[in-house]
């Protein structure tokens, strides 16, 4: 395998697109339904009453619409990469390319929904500010240790199909035990 | 196909039958729901609930880059 391009952007956006989308999708699910936090549009019409309340879930129904669509597409690139031997396999990688990608929705959402549109606000209410920028400083925390996982992985690429473990051979030419 | 197999899809069916028809389109709460949402500001809704997946789709984009081997260098 030596010499061989390893293709790591293959995993990397993958993972990166599935993150994004179970970051949206735990948003949703926790924030805006069981913990019902806030809702798409909550600072814009507070759901106060039945017909505000219907008209965020229409607009909450469409976020998870993008989430979803956003998850397919992590799996299909997830799955071609799969298929592909230049591509390395590696946990810390993926596992990096998904924190990437839920931190970077967090900002993502952070900025442009709370902070910039005002759309809605985490926990609206007394600490709003400070809830909004704990969501930012979580989100660029799962960044950072993203990026630190993909740039670990990177030392270390391993292309599909070759061995987890490595051989005697690979052990001894790199002199670990 | 035999009429065991047929079962499930005649239950969905109904299912779904009964869910639109108490779903009452045409009630005045719905009627107030669907001008709110198809209404001023929908396509501007849109957009600001597209743009953070359009903004991370394309961020994916450009991470697929990372360790391509160069066009003109590239062997199959």
């Amino acid at each position: 395998m030596k010499g061989e391009s390893r293709h790591q952007g293959a995993v990397i956006s993958a993972g990166v697109l599935l993150g994004t989308g179970l970051g949206g999708f735990l948003d949703g699910i926790v924030l805006h339904q069981l913990l019902q936090w806030h809702n798409m549009l909550s600072s814009r019409l507070p759901p106060t009453d039945l017909v505000a309340m219907k008209v965020n879930m229409f607009w909450d129904g469409l976020f998870h619409a993008f989430t979803w669509l956003v998850t397919v597409g992590g799996l299909a690139l997830l799955w071609r990469a799969g298929r592909r031997p230049e591509v390395p396999w590696s946990t810390r990688t993926f596992v990096g390319s998904l924190s990437l990608g839920w931190g970077a929705f967090n900002v993502v959402e952070g900025l442009i929904d709370h902070q910039w549109l005002g759309l809605h606000h985490v926990h609206p209410g007394a600490g709003q500010l400070a809830w909004d920028v704990g969501f930012l400083l979580f989100g660029a925390l799962l960044v950072v240790v993203g990026w630190a996982l993909i740039r670990a992985g990177s030392k270390h690429p391993r292309s599909r199909g070759a061995p987890v473990r490595p051989t005697a051979r690979e052990r001894l030419a790199t002199g670990r035990t | 196909m035999s009429h065991r197999q047929l079962q499930p899809f005649v239950l969905l069916a109904g299912l779904l039958l009964a869910t639109s028809v108490f779903a009452c389109p045409n009630c005045s709460t719905a009627q107030a729901v669907r001008a709110t949402v198809l209404g001023e500001g929908f396509w501007s809704h849109l957009v600001m609930v597209a743009v953070p997946f359009l903004l991370l789709g394309a961020l994916s984009a450009g991470l697929y880059r990372i360790g391509l081997a160069p066009r003109e260098g590239r062997q199959r």
